[in-house]
């Protein structure tokens, strides 16, 4: 009897907020898209970045996600080049979508959002998008704003050739603009 | 006998893409003052300095080569393949500077990209990008879709004999007007009244499901640069789909099936000739072809069994066939879905449109519809010349603006250059193949670059071998110059090898 209980207990987990569910795939987005028959219509879990903006409608809001490398360190804070984008539509309530403050973008890092919901490689309600609909949505980091300090070195470079332009400009207005001056032809 | 290039070819040469790289320099203050207003710092130090050095290029080819000399073709050709390759090398600078591309190559794949207008990104995490940098991006589609020379023309070449060459040389052959500088502005007046009023729609439509006004106005106006240009490019990295919007998809859509259209067919409309719209060989071949291309897809999906009901399944059809044979490459389904959801028989259903591409003069790629048009009339033509007695005269005509006499050596320029748009379709292909991509797919990736298209199916990613970001490259450029300056390019280098004279 204790290893069936024990049994049962793998296969339902405890959500965060202490609910009891059945056990959700918890998959990365790129496996989704690699294997929409595998998901479609099933129960999924993500964790990733809020991304860009919340589109609200009458019924609800969409956010996107992105659980990439980005969503951990972005290019605008420091983070080299590791490949694109990967990110997803989740369809939530307006309550849940006002829990998020930082969407991600060049100045911000957006929150971090756990997402437990019914993945659709072809959603009815939605016109065939690909979506989740969000059964359970939290945010677990919050995000911040980014600081971009001036690279002063940058700063130096980009103003000594603006000042070499704009001298050889001034220089050259001057010639052409005297009376009398003849241009010499190659 | 091959003659080696003078010095005055040279000098005319290097002068007159000094002149246009100058003036691609002041396009630069445009994102300069974006990162101004936006507060993005960094990069406005890096717009500048791109600008700074495009103006000394300018300054030094305007004192060392300043010419009165009018040019030929050849050089005229070479003005546009100078000013091409160099505004894709300097182009490429903010692009690396910025950090968010993995390598130079990748930047200028960017740029080629987009100035050819065929939306392909090698951008890691767009998503996170400055919007400085976004608006070059868009800048560059938009810039591209007219023309880099048209717009030259528009502020710099005095209207000498000479310009119709470069302008020739740019795959435009339309003229407005008499006059080729009127026409390169009655171009750009069009393309600017457009930019007006799309961006005014699609900024209502943006703030109406929710984005902040100040992002609402950027997202507009980039989206509509890059649907009237029909580039491909978008602000974020789940392209139209980000949105999940009707409304912003009908909108693109409209703008791109529009900007796909010839610039002299637009012209005839805004001096009042509407019924040239019922009427043009362009449209008819396009209305054919683009409902053909709609049931052939619609076919594909219906057999994968993909979309429960018919109202999906048309909005996404209508979408994707539309921007596949406008030359658009903008997506309301992503690439993942693309790659493995839609299946090989789909992919086929969109080889097609974009091989085929919008109309001559336009901003689209691809075979042109006005080549079809011909190419169709011709096969009937020499289908009457053929049950017709041996005595009788078959003369064809074709509406174009005006009626036209279709003369045999039309059809045979329009059989060639479609021929040279299969080489390079096959040849990427088979490049593709080579690497390991299945023939589906690395003939959809090809055919993407090759028409200036943009639609992807995950081949075109940062990982993607070179010689295949090269080959791209390449082949994002023939197809937008539509051949002719890259052969001058190639005759050029010839005769300067194998020349006579001094």
């Amino acid at each position: 009897m204790k290893k069936f209980l024990l049994f049962l207990f793998v296969l339902i987990v405890l959500d965060f907020s202490g609910n009891v569910v059945f056990a959700a795939y918890h998959v990365k987005i790129n496996e989704l898209y690699a294997s929409m028959k595998k998901y479609d219509g099933k129960q999924i879990r993500i964790e990733g970045e809020v991304i860009g903006d919340i589109v609200y409608h009458r019924d609800g809001a969409w956010i996107n996600v992105n659980d990439d490398v980005y969503s951990k360190r972005s290019i605008a804070e420091g983070n080299k080049p590791k490949g694109q984008n990967s990110g997803i539509g989740i369809w939530v309530s307006k309550e849940d979508a006002k829990k998020v403050k930082f969407k991600g973008d060049y100045f911000h890092k957006g929150d971090i959002v756990y997402v437990e919901g019914i993945f659709s490689s072809n959603c009815p309600k939605h016109n065939g998008d690909i979506d989740i609909h969000a059964k359970k949505f939290m945010v677990v980091k919050q995000g911040y704003e980014i600081d971009h300090d001036i690279n002063l070195k940058l700063a130096m470079i980009s103003m000594g050739f603006f000042i070499f332009a704009a001298s050889g400009y001034s220089i050259r207005r001057f010639r052409i603009t005297r009376p009398g001056y003849r241009r010499v032809k190659a | 006998m091959l003659l080696k290039p003078t010095k005055s070819d040279y000098v005319n040469i290097v002068f007159y893409s000094g002149k246009m790289i100058g003036l691609f320099g002041a396009l630069l203050l445009i994102p300069f003052f974006t990162a101004f207003l936006i507060g993005e710092w960094n990069m406005m130090f890096i717009f500048l300095l791109t600008f700074s050095i495009c103006e000394i290029i300018w300054m030094f080819t305007d004192k060392y080569f300043y010419t009165e000399k009018d040019i030929n073709w050849l050089q005229g050709m070479m003005v546009v393949t100078v000013t091409w390759l160099l505004a894709t090398l300097i182009g490429a600078i903010p692009y690396y500077l910025s950090g968010f591309w993995g390598s130079y190559l990748d930047c200028c794949f960017d740029v080629m990209s987009g100035l050819t207008t065929t939306g392909l990104t090698l951008v890691q995490d767009l998503d996170h990008l400055p919007y400085s940098v976004n608006m070059w991006r868009h800048l560059l589609t938009y810039i591209g879709g007219q023309g880099i020379i048209v717009l030259g023309l528009t502020f710099l070449v005095r209207a000498s004999r000479g310009v119709i060459k470069i302008y020739v040389g740019e795959a435009r052959e339309e003229k407005l007007l008499p006059n080729v500088v009127n026409t390169a502005r009655a171009i750009w007046f069009i393309s600017l009244s457009y930019l007006i009023v799309g961006t005014v729609v699609l900024f209502i439509s943006n703030v109406l499901i929710g984005l902040e006004p100040l992002k609402g106005f950027f997202h507009s106006l980039w989206i509509f640069m890059s649907a009237w240009s029909t580039g491909g490019f978008a602000p974020m990295a789940l392209n139209i789909a980000y949105y999940h919007s009707l409304i912003i998809e009908a909108v693109a859509f409209t703008i791109f099936i529009i900007g796909s259209f010839n610039f002299a067919l637009h012209w005839a409309v805004w001096t009042g000739n509407r019924k040239e719209i019922t009427r043009n060989i362009e449209i008819a071949s396009f209305t054919i072809t683009v409902s053909l291309s709609m049931l052939f897809a619609a076919s594909a999906l219906i057999k994968l069994n993909l979309y429960t009901d018919i109202i999906s399944m048309s909005r996404r059809i209508l979408f994707q066939v539309g921007s596949a044979h406008s030359g658009t490459g903008l997506m309301s389904v992503t690439v993942g879905q693309l790659a493995n959801q839609w299946g090989e028989f789909a992919l086929l259903g969109l080889i097609l449109p974009m091989a085929l591409g919008g109309s001559a003069c336009s901003t689209a790629g691809g075979f042109k519809a006005l080549r079809i048009g011909l190419i169709v009339k011709g096969i009937f033509s020499e289908v009457e010349r053929l049950i017709r007695p041996e005595t009788s005269v078959v003369v064809t005509y074709y509406h174009h603006i005006r009626d036209n006499i279709l003369k045999d050596s039309q059809v045979k320029m329009a059989g060639i250059v479609i021929l040279a748009y299969i080489s390079i379709y096959l040849l990427g292909a088979y490049i593709g193949m080579f690497y390991g991509y299945s023939f589906v797919k690395s003939l959809f990736e090809s055919v993407s670059a090759g028409a200036n298209v943009g639609l992807s199916c995950g081949v075109a990613v940062p990982a993607m071998p070179a010689i295949m970001k090269l080959y791209y490259i390449l082949s994002m450029w023939m197809g937008r110059l539509e051949f002719a300056s890259v052969f001058a390019l190639t005759g050029f280098v010839v005769s300067v090898i194998k020349g006579k004279g001094k």
